[in-house]
């Protein structure tokens, strides 16, 4: 700014010599330039104070998705100090409060912690100090989502999740659950039984039958739950004291600009409820209402059967099984108005967890099976599970061995939170669970005094008050962002699914002894005293397969069931306004097998009783396809005897019963010859097969031109080997051919939006192949009335087509089956960047190793345990021990996972047999802290 | 240079003492410096550097601004160099270079080496909008803004 011309006018003016007057006329106009001048020289600082302002606001502010960047990026306090954690250091100390004399953790070589205590209490510190170093992030992430309090995190944007996981009542049941855990009211199993216990007492070998001697499950007091979660929240307080906070948090705080919030000894509970959530949140009710109203009641129960039409349960019968006498479903019948059937927004004013209604597809799965000594190489029991669930990064599963002399020594996998090996194996016994699948919720439909604000419900010709529940959401800066009231009849939290105010009776809000259960299993010395220890176990619902050093195997399904009315289904709805409606009770219940003739057992989450054993009893509905269980039994049964190598082979074996199945009866309606006529040249079926493609697989089925279509798919199809390797080239026209016939063939549960209410499962298509002719075969679309046949060879074409306009023709590169379907492993807030994604492994649908189409489910955890004299067990899953994205072991597992491969896990008595044999990577130090 | 590497550690251990903000703070005490060395026969040597920085500076923008932006562009180099000092002494025992590349991972593919540079130019926007503002600001209120100005 030199030489400014504003202070050089009035020298100019003066030299001059110009009069008074004019001189006046000057300093006037020159005090009004020299306002004008302060006034122009005020904008540009006004202006740089403002770009000031701005940037500082830009860096101090959350942008959107972005974190505040400036102390993201502070380089002291910021981002930078992720790494720090990333890595363990070979030896380190720390303090827990509490803490009864010190803890050594050892960390292998694939970074699983060895917890030796001298006392389980201390044990169980310990593994909330090294799970939350690890898991810090992902413990408290599922904490909030069971909680409802993700809104504390990211505010508005989470206010519906939280309203709804409010509303379902998860986080409240936590609670009640804390309380009497503390007063010891978790550990007794209901009086009652239902179905099987009378058998129970013949067919587990009780301990007279065996020679081991009583073990620590018996004796686990009273209190020791609750003892477990205090000190495990002691253990990850610790660990978040050691935090230099804010500077060292997990990756994920710093994007969500949050920090870690201090560890509640309910939050172990949350973790649980929220499995309960995970594995048995099913209104089937919805979904048969749903069915109903477009093609009847007669039509809903033959589509969604209490009893599945193939039967290979779990608890052995009679081997696989077709239902012989089924009756194929009705044809549809009068459909009712739309808007019975809307899936648009619910009528009243309290809402529902709709939207977990319509993304709870049938995807969760597990596969569990053990062999006895008869039919082991080694002659010992040999047991494998693999339990499927969402995959994520960091995994859902923990691996952790604790070891107190004469107490405890258990390795296996825990869910981070949780002060229990859930999975595992001690040195006598192993065992792993499948999801039973069994109906443990019903929905009461219920007459309110006010749809928009009901204070009360109508029951047994009375008004009887609503309980209310007001639930306060808080945002990120602990300002107030709403308030909901939630209320609740006698028997649950009232919620609406569309079609009106119901009820929510579900076990998983009602039991609380199932970390006693794990406390008390992973002590167990023999079958039966495991299968004792499970009897505190309510929900969600498992199947429970044990094998044992002395050779025994069994499975239980560990749940407290629902006494329904006599007569009764659970899938429908109930009538409210009536206790006649309400549960009789609770119940044990045991599908149960021990040490059966065959020699082994399996589990897949089919059906586990044959119903020709139950006398009728209702125990669930729309029971998951029986492939992988039958495909496991088919490998059980197709040699004498088998190594744990073996059993790891089958956890990724390539091909299913299911092929068979459905490529036969595809095969046969084309009917295909091989190496018969009717073949065409490549081009001329390329040809043909567009033009299904345009006319959206509904040429008329008799035309030249359908017919080479027809041809094509078929000697394509035949050609495969029918396994689903990565580079597989024919799965795909399998799958895409299933797929255009589940389109077609249910095109009478289509909403007038041509959107699915809800699909049968594969079985019930399979029972209609007996049936040629049934209504359910014509495709409403075509003027002509389909047969059986006539679809599935329009199937077959759409297939074709459908695969051609995605991956281009079959000679060209394009149809491997890793091109159609990978895995994907998404990080906890499906950051891509954090994730794993589009990754080729052997997988698919029916297969022990699942691959849906999303492939986001998968095997969370594969386990093989061989308990001769030394118990040795190999295992894996699909990621790594640490959450820390820049570690090692973020995702040093996934590559053995893929591979199908399985990594020796270790089982050391000592930390000095660790070190001898050259394994121990890092040691951890723990020290009671000064009172 | 020396000038700036010195206001590089002082923003540095701002920074390691208050937090990330010290950066903008450390930019308007340098901007208030710099105002007041370039009154004449204070320091004649800034007033040089001023000068030369001006003569780059012509033509792009006007003569009022030249000299908040000159001060800006210095209280930038200073807040950049003041973050990549912290940055360095920190990668010493904790590889900044793999959070950056993890930054660029969430970020959608972003290289290391852009993760960085744009590390390294948030302090520096922040440092020298500070510094420009501090300078103006100082000039409105005291005249002083303009060395030559001042000094009739």
């Amino acid at each position: 700014m030199a030489d400014g011309d504003v202070h050089e006018a009035p020298a100019v003016a003066g030299a001059d010599g110009v009069g008074e007057g004019v001189r006046g006329d000057w300093a006037a106009g020159a005090l009004r330039r020299d306002r004008e001048g302060v006034a122009a020289r005020a904008v540009k600082p006004a202006a740089w104070l403002a770009a000031c302002a701005g940037a500082l606001a830009l860096a101090g502010c959350p942008l959107g998705p972005l974190p505040p960047l400036g102390p993201f990026l502070d380089p002291v306090r910021g981002v930078w100090n992720v790494a720090e954690f990333a890595a363990l250091p070979p030896s380190d100390t720390a303090a827990i409060a509490g803490l009864e004399a010190e803890v050594r953790v050892v960390y292998d070589d694939r970074l699983a912690p060895h917890v030796f205590a001298s006392s389980a209490a201390d044990a169980h510190r310990a593994l909330g100090y090294v799970v939350a170093r690890d898991r810090l992030f992902q413990m408290e992430v599922q904490t909030r989502a069971t909680a409802g309090t993700l809104s504390e995190w990211v505010g508005p944007a989470a206010l519906a999740f939280d309203g709804e996981t409010r509303r379902l009542g998860l986080g409240a049941a936590a609670a009640r659950d804390m309380e009497a855990l503390a007063a010891g009211r978790c550990s007794a199993a209901p009086e009652s039984s239902v179905v099987g216990d009378a058998d129970r007492r013949s067919v587990v070998p009780g301990s007279a039958e065996t020679s081991a001697p009583p073990g620590g499950a018996a004796r686990l007091a009273a209190g020791a739950a609750h003892d477990a979660v205090l000190g495990y929240a002691q253990g990850v307080n610790a660990w978040i004291g050691r935090l230099r906070l804010p500077a060292e948090r997990p990756f994920e705080y710093y994007l969500l600009g949050a920090r870690p919030a201090r560890w509640e000894p309910v939050n172990s509970l949350h973790v649980l409820k929220r499995m309960g959530w995970v594995l048995t949140f099913d209104p089937a009710e919805v979904r048969r209402a749903r069915v109903a109203g477009l093609v009847g009641e007669e039509a809903a129960d033959a589509l969604f059967p209490a009893d599945n039409p193939v039967q290979e349960p779990v608890v052995p019968h009679r081997g696989a099984r077709f239902s012989e006498d089924a009756v194929p479903p009705p044809g549809p019948g009068p459909s009712v108005s739309s808007e019975a059937v809307s899936v648009g927004p619910p009528a009243s004013g309290f809402g529902g967890p709709r939207a977990r209604f319509e993304s709870s597809a049938p995807v969760a799965g597990s596969n569990s099976w053990a062999v006895g000594p008869g039919r082991s190489e080694s002659g010992h029991a040999i047991l494998a599970g693999d339990p499927h669930l969402g995959l994520s990064l960091p995994s859902i599963w923990y691996e952790a061995h604790l070891v107190v002399p004469g107490e405890l020594d258990v390795y296996g996998v825990t869910l981070a939170g949780v002060p229990a090996v859930v999975i595992g194996f001690n040195r006598d016994v192993a065992w792993t669970f499948t999801n039973t699948g069994a109906d443990v919720m019903d929905l009461y439909l219920e007459r309110v005094d006010d749809d928009a604000s009901p204070r009360r419900y109508f029951l047994d010709g009375q008004w009887q008050p609503l309980e209310a529940r007001v639930e306060r959401f808080l945002g990120p800066d602990g300002r107030l962002l709403a308030v909901d009231t939630v209320r609740s009849t006698h028997r649950g939290p009232l919620l609406d699914f569309g079609d009106g105010p119901a009820s929510l009776r579900w076990t998983v809000l009602e039991e609380c002894g199932e970390l006693r259960a794990l406390m008390r299993a992973q002590r167990a010395r023999s079958v039966p005293e495991w299968l004792e220890a499970m009897s505190s176990w309510g929900a969600p619902a498992q199947v429970g397969l044990v094998a044992d050093r002395h050779g025994g195997i069994a499975v239980q399904s560990a749940a407290h069931y629902p006494v329904r009315p006599p007569g009764s289904r659970g899938d429908a709805y109930y009538d409210g306004t009536t206790r006649q409606s309400d549960w009789r009770g609770r119940a044990t219940r045991y599908p149960l097998a021990a040490d059966p003739p065959q020699g082994y057992l399996a589990s897949a989450n089919q059906q586990p009783l044959d119903p020709e054993t139950t006398g009728g009893a209702y125990f669930g509905s729309d029971w998951p396809d029986p492939w992988r269980a039958m495909t496991i039994n088919q490998l059980l049964r197709s040699r004498e005897r088998h190594g744990a190598a073996d059993f790891e082979a089958y956890q990724t074996h390539p091909t299913s019963v299911r092929v068979r199945l459905f490529r036969d009866a595809l095969l046969a309606a084309a009917g295909h010859v091989p190496g018969g006529a009717g073949r065409r040249s490549g081009a001329d079926s390329a040809d043909a097969a567009g033009e299904a493609a345009r006319s959206g697989g509904r040429q008329p089925a008799t035309s030249p031109r359908a017919q080479a279509n027809v041809a094509a798919a078929a000697r394509l199809l035949a050609s495969w080997d029918g396994t689903y390797a990565p580079d597989n080239e024919r799965a795909v026209l399998f799958e895409e051919a299933l797929a255009a016939l589940d389109s077609l063939l249910w095109d009478e549960l289509n909403d007038e939006n041509g959107a699915r209410v809800a699909t049968p499962r594969e079985t019930v298509a399979l029972t209609l192949a007996s049936a040629p002719g049934s209504p359910w075969w014509d495709d409403r679309a075509t003027p002509e009335a389909e047969d059986r046949d006539a679809l599935l060879r329009r199937a077959l074409v759409a297939g074709l087509a459908r695969v051609r306009a995605k991956h281009g023709r079959e000679d060209g590169g394009g149809w491997a089956w890793s091109s159609a379907r990978r895995f994907n492993v998404h990080h906890l807030l499906r950051i891509p960047g954090l994730s794993r994604l589009g990754l080729a492994a052997t997988g698919g649908p029916g297969l022990p190793s699942p691959l849906p189409a999303s492939g986001a489910h998968g095997a969370s955890w594969r386990m093989v345990v061989e308990l001769g004299d030394e118990v040795t067990a190999r295992g894996t899953f699909p990621g790594g021990q640490s959450g820390n994205p820049l570690s090692d072991g973020y995702d040093d597992r996934l590559a053995f996972w893929l591979r199908g491969e399985l990594e020796d896990l270790r089982f050391p008595r000592t930390e000095a047999e660790l070190r001898a044999r050259g394994l121990a990577r890092a040691e951890l130090v723990l020290e009671p802290a000064p009172r | 240079m020396t000038a700036l590497l010195a206001a590089a550690f002082a923003v540095a251990a701002g920074t390691k003492l208050f937090g990330w903000a010290a950066a903008p703070m450390a930019g308007v005490a340098l901007g208030v410096a710099e105002a007041k060395l370039r009154r004449p026969g204070r320091a004649a040597g800034a007033a040089a550097a001023v000068e030369s920085a001006d003569a780059v500076a012509a033509g792009v923008v006007d003569r009022g601004a030249r000299s908040a932006l000159v001060v800006s562009a210095r209280g930038a180099a200073a807040g950049a160099g003041g973050w990549a000092v912290l940055l360095l002494w920190q990668g010493l025992d904790a590889p900044a270079w793999d959070v950056a590349g993890l930054i660029g991972a969430v970020a959608g593919g972003l290289p290391t080496g852009l993760v960085v540079v744009f590390a390294l130019a948030l302090p520096a926007l922040l440092a020298g909008t500070a510094a420009g503002a501090a300078a103006a600001v100082w000039g409105v209120v005291f005249g002083a803004a303009g060395p030559r100005r001042s000094g009739r």
